[in-house]
């Protein structure tokens, strides 16, 4: 059985693990062990989701555009678009571009680091601002009244309780993130928001948006700022954001200069260098996207508000991949946009666009299924999931994008794959089934094993006592599994283990005979071997 | 810099006695409060650091004079909330179409009918032990010895119905006056109850009733009177040890504290000797609580264990001699007390100026606030309606420097939040004390108590520090234990909870339609109008159009910049209310509103 599944699987009539029919373990200690696990496999999964918010509904056929539909675009919409030669295409994509604004998007597709999906929406959907975003925030049925979120479900699935008993060791940093103020409904859990709102770690009072007056001087000043101290410093999670913003990071990104959404992810991406396990971060795009009008400059369709915000976001992601990078996380953090709903194919009179239903949603990040190896039938191409979607020859205003998936889908193929929760705590949190899309590279389990060297190292080797002494070459705090095999490549050990510094010592039940071994670790997915001889 | 270090010292052993697992003070409050950090950092160049606490940022020279100003829900918020705890739309309402005067009186116009004494609340957990049933009176029914466990339940049914009568408020000053005099001349209830005397320890409930009900039923009357009629009450007789001072062996608490504490005060111009204290207590034999076990304990005059000498007083009292003259020589003492009659009146009008208005007294608003208060305090016979009167209609009291400035108490912001946010302190049968009971409790010794006030408990004779400890006062009710309490209070209350006691559920939560339909409905459907409006009831000063702007997009827009899209969901959501899409729309849009102005620290301040 492959271990993927082993963890994922919420019931406990697991496979005992056997040698030849003998249990290598007491069957109890075996469910013990998958218990922790289970129990762990999302606290200790250390994967990051970092949610773009555009507020607005973003204009999809003017982000991602269907060359391949171009006549029909045009037929719809010719007050607003650019020339077909403006639109940047993306390799190995015959059938899809984009704004022209988001040349350093084109660079992370051409590389591998974006997925676009298709077509997102859901059926019946509202074109209301607020219905639609409560919709995609609490992943309810268009006709349905939820009053948790869908962040905050999986995080109360994931850390159960909070916020009692947090923080600990387990889980010693936020649950999740927003940067800015006012906390999303998207992470209000059964009880109580999940999320926490950083301000900028510069300046304790202030934060991004501007939204705290400075104190004025006056008694009323001296007490408010005295208020605000004691309330910013005696925050449980104080400590640890300062810690992890103040981590210094060796090499770092150049970020675009005034370009709040590049200031806010600056801040994510020093969290994330620090070592924060928080798992969940939001930012929000500061502009509007709900571009009823003058979405273009009139002279020079390539510019205008859109271009600008699109610029923006693209600048914005393309800075804080690099950072990524960088610091040598790229593979634990993937992005995504969310807007509640694209907008209306034909546009308006006012070099604008209405409410519409359908748009793409655009993921990035360095773990993401892309590649040639990738290729199934969701996947037409690499980079992107569905089609470019269907134009009416003459569309009118009341045709809409139409769905190609529905947004649940992202969800739970984001908490499967991505946050590693079990599909019945998806279920659970979303309500209902939905199907996964292929969104993230499989993982090294049925690919890739490295060489351990790098990563760990057997000492002594040749083992002594039957017991096998691992050391780490970073200092780790998590989970690994252990496995070994004899060389014929029959398994006779797998364990999982907490670790929590840089050394791992373990004997397996049975005295292994002299002989060579396989000792295979694998960790936050990626898997490992080295040999284990046995003198 | 010798006195910052002695009081420093003492700052800290008071701390100590109430932080848990700090070792010397709270890190966080030492290095924030800024009268510790000598405000450097956070006050703009103040007047001398020598000074045994700051002067005012910005000097206010307001004076006593009738304020004369508008007269606006600004300020009747501030009259509320200062005279109460928190405030019911409809009190800002009738207050508003009176004019300053009138309403002012209407505050001061305490009704002095006492309310419906504590009941039997606990029957169904812990059987009366003298078979008083089930929502009975108990304040009248004598226990036998021994019934420790039900005088016990009594006290603390004690503390929580008076947490109900604040809850349940009129919009005078009678629930807040009642806890000034509490802060002020305190008896601890835990304290009095293992007062090792015998039938104490089963009576102390009703003898602490009395206590309260002293000030309750006259909150706003004669001070000496009440100077006179606390001195022996049965349970301070127990608090401060009168009851056990003797001619043999003069027991020197009460005696040091009626002067230290409640009448002289420690400020400069008091100067009482260690004499004073001893011959008080000496003046102060021969006191005794009698009939304890009955209906109607009283303190009575023994003369077997009073000293009978001939008191003399030093020379801070002209010398005064008190001659051998049984029960009468308490009267004589406390004239002599008063003839001090500057020392008491400034020191009373002190606390009540801190109580009232703003911690920070200094020299300027000693002379030309303090001192002709308590000359008016004088010229009235010792009466406090006229000094308050005067005090509420000043020019002073309604200064913008005063305003804002004063951190909201556990009370203040407990149940000040559970009244101005219209919760469900009261359950829905009234016949069912238990449940009534408990959620009061919940209150005052849960919540409340964890902000360190409660109803009932106070840590020394000296009360709570934040009245009266230099040089922090009311910053000492924020430390890093209680800080995190207080937001996460008011977070809970707009997520909602149950409360489940003798099988009945009330909920918990902030009604948020409700409370913005109190606004006229041209107010609620405009987002900006909106926003303005909960920020005028809410908070004590205005916040920049920037930021209300920002409230306004982030909370009630989505991150929208239009206002038409509040205004469409809210005329939706009315076009047919029982439409539960509708409702949940404007719903969680009101709550991002309000939790967001709750969360600030400007809710904090009053």
């Amino acid at each position: 059985m492959k271990r993927r599944s082993f963890i994922k699987t919420s019931t406990l009539a697991t496979i005992p693990l056997a040698l030849n029919g003998i249990p290598v373990m007491a069957s109890s200690s075996i469910e013990s062990n998958a218990l922790d696990i289970l129990a762990n496999a999302a606290v200790s999964c250390g994967k990051i989701l970092v949610i773009i918010q555009m507020n607005g509904g973003n204009d999809g056929l003017n982000t991602v555009f269907p060359l391949d539909k171009w006549t029909n675009l045009n037929n719809a919409r010719s007050n607003i678009l650019m020339n077909q030669s403006s639109v940047l295409p993306l390799a190995n994509n015959t059938t899809t571009g984009i704004h022209p604004a988001m040349s350093d998007l084109k660079n992370l597709h051409d590389n591998g680091k974006l997925m676009i999906v298709q077509g997102v929406s859901y059926p019946n959907p509202s074109y209301s601002h607020f219905r639609a975003t409560d919709i995609w925030f609490t992943a309810s049925n268009s006709n349905q009244d939820l009053d948790s979120g869908w962040l905050g479900r999986s995080l109360d699935k994931i850390y159960p309780g909070y916020p009692i008993g947090y923080p600990n060791s387990d889980m010693p940093d936020p649950l999740a993130i927003q940067i800015g103020s006012t906390l999303p409904f998207s992470l209000q859990g059964p009880n109580i928001n999940m999320g926490y709102s950083v301000p900028d770690p510069n300046s304790l009072l202030n934060v991004i948006n501007q939204i705290t007056d400075p104190a004025p001087n006056s008694d009323y000043g001296a007490e408010l700022t005295f208020l605000r101290l004691m309330k910013d410093q005696s925050n449980v999670y104080r400590a640890a954001i300062q810690n992890a913003f103040n981590t210094t990071q060796a090499q770092s990104a150049t970020y675009p200069s005034s370009n709040k959404l590049g200031d806010q992810l600056k801040i994510v991406a020093k969290l994330i260098n620090g070592g924060l396990q928080t798992p969940i971060y939001i930012v929000n795009h500061p502009n509007t996207s709900d571009l009823h009008s003058a979405q273009v400059d009139v002279t020079d369709k390539t510019q205008g508000a859109h271009a600008n915000n699109l610029s923006i976001l693209s600048q914005a992601i393309n800075a804080f991949q690099q950072d990524l990078e960088l610091m040598g996380k790229s593979n634990l953090v993937t992005g995504m946009t969310f807007s509640e709903f694209g907008r209306r194919i034909k546009s308006n009179g006012s070099l604008g666009t209405d409410h519409g239903a359908g748009a793409p949603v655009i993921f990035f990040g360095a773990a993401l299924n892309t590649g040639p190896s990738s290729i199934t039938s969701q996947n037409p191409v690499s980079g992107m999931i569905g089609s470019s979607p269907n134009l009416p020859l003459n569309a009118t205003t009341s045709d809409q994008v139409a769905m190609q998936f529905d947004f649940r889908q992202i969800y739970s193929s984001i908490m499967q794959d991505w946050l590693c929760m079990s599909e019945s705590q998806t279920t659970d949190v979303l309500g209902g089934s939905f199907t996964k899309l292929a969104l993230f590279k499989n993982t090294a389990l049925d690919t890739v094993s490295f060489e351990s060297d790098t990563f760990f190292s057997v000492y002594p080797n040749p083992i002594t006592e039957n017991t096998i002494n691992i050391n780490f070459k970073d200092s780790l705090n998590g989970y690994v599994n252990v496995q070994l095999f004899t060389i014929q490549g029959t398994k006779f050990f797998n364990k999982a283990f907490r670790v929590n510094g840089n050394t791992l010592k373990f004997s397996p039940d049975h005295s292994m005979a002299s002989g060579i071994y396989i000792l295979e670790l694998e960790y936050n997915t990626y898997k490992f071997h080295t040999k284990v001889i046995v003198s | 810099m010798s006195n910052t270090i002695n009081r420093r010292n003492l700052f800290k052993s008071v701390l100590n006695k109430f932080k848990k697992n700090q070792d010397s003070g709270d890190p966080l409050f030492e290095k924030y409060s800024r009268k510790i950090f000598n405000g450097r950092r956070y006050q703009s160049n103040t007047k001398s650091k020598n000074s045994g606490f700051t002067d005012r940022v910005v000097p206010v020279s307001s004076g006593l004079s009738p304020y004369t100003g508008i007269w606006e829900k600004s300020q009747v918020l501030h009259l509320l909330r200062r005279t109460g705890y928190g405030f019911k739309k409809s009190d800002v309402d009738t207050l508003l179409a009176l004019s300053m005067t009138n309403a002012v009186n209407a505050v001061l116009n305490v009704n002095t009918t006492p309310p419906s004494p504590p009941v039997n609340s606990y029957n169904n957990y812990s059987p009366d032990e003298s078979s008083l049933p089930y929502g009975a009176d108990w304040t009248t029914n004598p226990l036998p010895s021994g019934t420790n466990t039900t005088n016990s339940r009594r006290i603390d049914s004690l503390s929580q119905w008076n947490f109900g009568l604040a809850c349940n408020q009129d919009l005078t000053i009678k629930e807040k006056m009642t806890w000034f005099w509490y802060h002020f001349i305190p008896v601890d209830f835990e304290t009095v109850r293992t007062a090792p005397f015998s039938y104490a320890g089963s009576n102390s409930c009703r003898i602490l009733y009395t206590y309260m009900k002293m000030f309750r039923d006259n909150p706003l009357g004669n001070f000496k009177t009440l100077i006179r009629t606390m001195a022996t009450q049965p349970a301070m007789m127990y608090y401060l040890n009168n009851q056990a001072n003797t001619k043999t062996s003069p027991d020197e608490n009460f005696a040091r504290e009626i002067m230290e504490l409640f009448t002289l005060g420690k400020d400069p111009l008091s100067q009482y000797t260690e004499v004073d204290v001893v011959q008080a207590a000496k003046v102060l034999t021969g006191w005794r609580v009698v009939n304890l076990n009955t209906a109607t304990p009283s303190t009575n005059f023994d003369n077997t264990y009073h000293e009978t000498s001939n008191k003399q007083f030093s020379s801070f009292f002209n010398n005064t001699i008190i001659n051998n003259a049984g029960a009468s020589e308490l009267d004589a003492f406390i004239n002599m007390i008063f003839t001090k009659s500057q020392v008491v009146s400034e020191y009373i009008c002190r606390r009540l100026y801190r109580y009232f208005v703003y911690y920070d007294i200094d020299a300027t608003i000693e002379s030309t606030i303090i001192t002709p208060l308590a000359q008016t305090f004088v010229a009235n016979n010792w009466e406090i309606a006229p000094v308050l009167d005067q005090l509420f209609k000043s020019q002073h009291f309604y200064d913008m420097a005063n305003r804002g400035v004063y951190i909201k108490s556990p009370f203040d912001l407990v149940i000040g939040s559970l009244r101005t946010f219209n919760l469900n302190y009261t359950v829905a049968d009234q016949t069912n004390f238990e449940a009534q009971y408990k959620v009061w409790n919940y209150y005052n010794n849960s919540i409340s108590s964890g902000l360190e006030q409660t109803m009932g408990r106070i840590p020394n004779v000296s009360g709570w520090v934040a009245f009266y400890q230099n040089p922090s006062f009311h910053e000492y009710w924020i430390n890093s234990n209680t800080t995190q309490k207080r937001f996460d209070f008011l977070n809970r209350i707009f997520n909602g909870y149950n409360l489940t006691y003798n099988l009945l559920t009330t909920r918990i939560e902030v009604d948020l339609i409700a409370f913005i339909q109190q606004f006229d409905p041209a107010i609620c459907e405009d987002p900006d109008l909106l926003v303005a409006e909960c920020i005028a009831y809410l908070l004590p000063i205005d916040l920049s159009a920037t930021q209300k702007e920002q409230i306004k997009i982030q909370s009630l827009l989505s991150n929208q910049t239009t206002n038409s899209y509040w205004t469409s969901a809210w005329s939706l959501y009315l076009s047919n209310t029982s439409n539960t899409t509708y409702k949940n729309s404007v719903k969680t849009r009101l709550k991002s509103l309000l939790v967001t102005l709750t969360q600030l620290a400007e809710y904090q301040l009053m």
